[in-house]
């Protein structure tokens, strides 16, 4: 029983499944970028401020067509905010990834794609759902997040996990 | 592994053109099966366009319908078959939850490359729901017996 006053030690768990909050690191868990034998981490800038959006599928229309060129097309003015970057990821393999990448306008240095292939870091950040019964498999539900310093500053996960509401880039630029 | 003269399976789901747009492989007739591990992978897609570009020399030879399989969801598949096939008549359908090719007894752990389970790259001759023959590479990135003109010469 705590007393008060008394803090509570957070365990640092590699295996942490606790929901991806304020004020945390993101999970260190690999993902790929370039290749399957490219094991990366997701690392926001240590000092500065980035954008971490979750997507539920690949090449899924709202995602193709609405969500991520939205962050595309908001780029200048994210950057006005302070934004150095904005960083995608997904429950998809890296060869879909790539491909997907490959066919928004816009795309910049600025923006990478990371395919979180077998879902391990979607789990840790605690921000999977079960779309077995659409796509096969469980996926990342739809978020975007504010990083500064490499800490969550603010995170909007949508309810259901795949609409777009509150993980716009709109939305975002006016948490900003 | 499924093997000459077994049924195949009708488990799925299977989806041509988009999540929950169910098909069924036909139980009467002549096609070609073509299961490859991975959509958009460079394997998978320097190995369909052999079967898309010979799909008369398949119909010559009674097999007038291909299908490429794939362990991957029914957006990126018809995505692919966007990129790959856009106009051709080779149908590209999606196996998201594995069951289909788990039934035929034809899916590898990928999960070091691809993240899951996926299918062998194999390609079967089916006649009336049965399977006339089957040809499955030892290691999934290679294309070999499953090259879709070495497969026209066997048949």
């Amino acid at each position: 029983m705590l007393r008060h006053g008394q803090k509570l030690i957070r365990s640092s768990c590699s295996s942490q499944r606790r929901l991806l909050s304020v004020g945390d690191s993101l999970p260190k868990v690999s993902v790929r970028k370039a290749s399957p034998a490219d094991e990366v981490f997701i690392s926001p800038p240590a000092t500065g401020r980035s954008i971490l959006v979750g997507i539920p599928a690949a090449y899924s229309p709202s995602c193709s067509s609405s969500h991520i060129p939205g962050f595309i097309s908001a780029l200048p003015q994210l950057k006005k905010k302070g934004v150095e970057r904005v960083d995608v990821v997904a429950v998809n393999d890296v060869f879909v990834m790539k491909a997907w990448q490959a066919t928004f306008d816009g795309m910049t240095d600025d923006v990478s794609f990371y395919a979180d292939q077998d879902g391990s870091w979607t789990r840790a950040a605690a921000l999977e759902f079960d779309a077995a019964k659409v796509l096969g498999s469980k996926r990342c539900k739809r978020f975007a997040a504010i990083i500064d310093n490499g800490k969550v500053a603010k995170l909007f996960v949508e309810p259901d996990g795949t609409g777009m509401t509150v993980s716009t880039a709109e939305n975002v630029l006016k948490e900003l | 592994m499924v093997k000459v003269g077994d049924s195949i399976p009708q488990v799925g789901p299977l989806e041509e053109g988009g999540p929950g747009q169910k098909v069924s492989l036909p139980t009467s007739g002549k096609y070609i099966l073509s299961l490859v591990p991975g959509a958009f992978t460079t394997p998978c897609s320097n190995q369909v366009p052999g079967f898309v570009e010979n799909e008369k020399a398949f119909a010559s030879k009674g097999y007038d319908k291909i299908y490429v399989v794939a362990v991957n969801d029914a957006f990126v598949v018809t995505a692919w078959k966007e990129h790959l096939a856009k106009s051709s008549g080779v149908h590209f359908l999606a196996d998201p939850t594995g069951h289909f090719t788990n039934a035929l007894d034809l899916l590898f752990d990928a999960s070091g490359l691809l993240g899951n389970h996926r299918a062998k790259r194999a390609v079967l001759a089916v006649e009336d729901g049965k399977v006339k023959s089957i040809v499955v590479e030892d290691e999934a990135p290679n294309i070999t017996v499953t090259k879709a003109d070495n497969v026209l010469a066997s048949l």
